[in-house]
């Protein structure tokens, strides 16, 4: 893409807006999520901003399921184990 | 899995959990064990710590049920109990951060039009910052306790907002302002790790 301020001016949100929202997941109405899906897609370091945090995201499910099917059968045992405790 | 969620919000089934009865409580042990579980390792709780963790919740449920106000689901509650049993466990390396506006924060990476100052990395040179499991393990670690509750239940169990600002007690503007500490102390520490290499 070529030289952005002229484009970007037209444009509701900046970068710092943008990351403001994708960071909070605050709720947008139809036009907001519209002019945030163009900024990024016109916007190279709002698209690796979008990414990074989509990767994170991936990296840290993977993290916690890799280490839940290391003690899946613990799961079962901690469960019979609560219900004797509690229906003793 | 929705619909014994659903069965569970409703007053008959939290009454049969009240007066005890067994079969209720298998259903709801059995149905969310998993998901404390993973909860537990998503706030950095491993081996014996996860199982300490785990069991205090539940032992503590169904302790206090009686009070339960059936303003919420039932499930906010259980989380809510886990994590007021998580700061427990953490009491000596709970980090208290007070609640800054999110600005602040945010004017050191922008220039004066809004823009980025320095770009955030290219997405193949993040990936190998990221898929070191080393990194996100340690970037990880330097999360508040409240900012990493904020991310999984918001970004790993996917749970609704409204019910997130229950469990956490706190405004929809600050569980904002949490996911994006939280976000953005990783992504900052992962980009951090990747110069470290060069």
């Amino acid at each position: 893409m070529n030289s952005k301020s002229n484009d970007r001016k037209n444009f509701m949100m900046n970068c710092k807006e943008v990351m403001k929202k994708l960071s909070t997941k605050e709720e947008l109405t139809f036009f907001q999520k519209m002019d945030l899906n163009i900024h990024i897609l016109i916007c190279r370091g709002c698209t690796r901003f979008k990414k990074q945090l989509q990767a994170i995201n991936a990296s840290v499910k993977d993290l916690i399921s890799s280490e839940m099917k290391f003690e899946e059968i613990k799961v079962k045992k901690m469960e019979e184990n609560i219900i004797s405790k509690i229906q003793k | 899995m929705s619909n014994l969620h659903e069965m569970f919000s409703t007053d008959e089934f939290v009454e049969k959990i009240i007066r005890g009865d067994k079969e209720a409580q298998n259903l709801l042990v059995s149905e969310y064990t998993r998901q404390i579980y993973r909860a537990s390792f998503g706030l950095g709780f491993k081996n014996e710590e996860a199982d300490e963790l785990v069991q205090r919740t539940w032992l503590t449920f169904f302790e206090t049920v009686g009070r339960f106000e059936k303003r919420s689901h039932i499930r906010t509650f259980l989380f809510g109990i886990l994590y007021f049993k998580a700061q427990e466990l953490r009491r000596s390396n709970f980090k208290q951060f007070k609640m800054e506006s999110i600005d602040g924060f945010m004017d050191e990476q922008f220039d004066d039009k809004g823009e980025w100052l320095n770009k955030p990395l290219a997405p193949d040179r993040f990936m190998e910052s990221i898929q070191a499991i080393d990194n996100i393990k340690d970037c990880l670690e330097d999360i508040p306790l409240n900012y990493r509750m904020a991310f999984i239940l918001k970004e790993i169990e996917e749970q609704d907002s409204k019910e997130i600002c229950k469990i956490l007690e706190v405004t929809d503007t600050n569980l904002g302002v949490l996911l994006f500490r939280a976000k953005n102390k990783l992504r900052t520490c992962l980009e951090k790790k990747h110069e470290f290499k060069k």
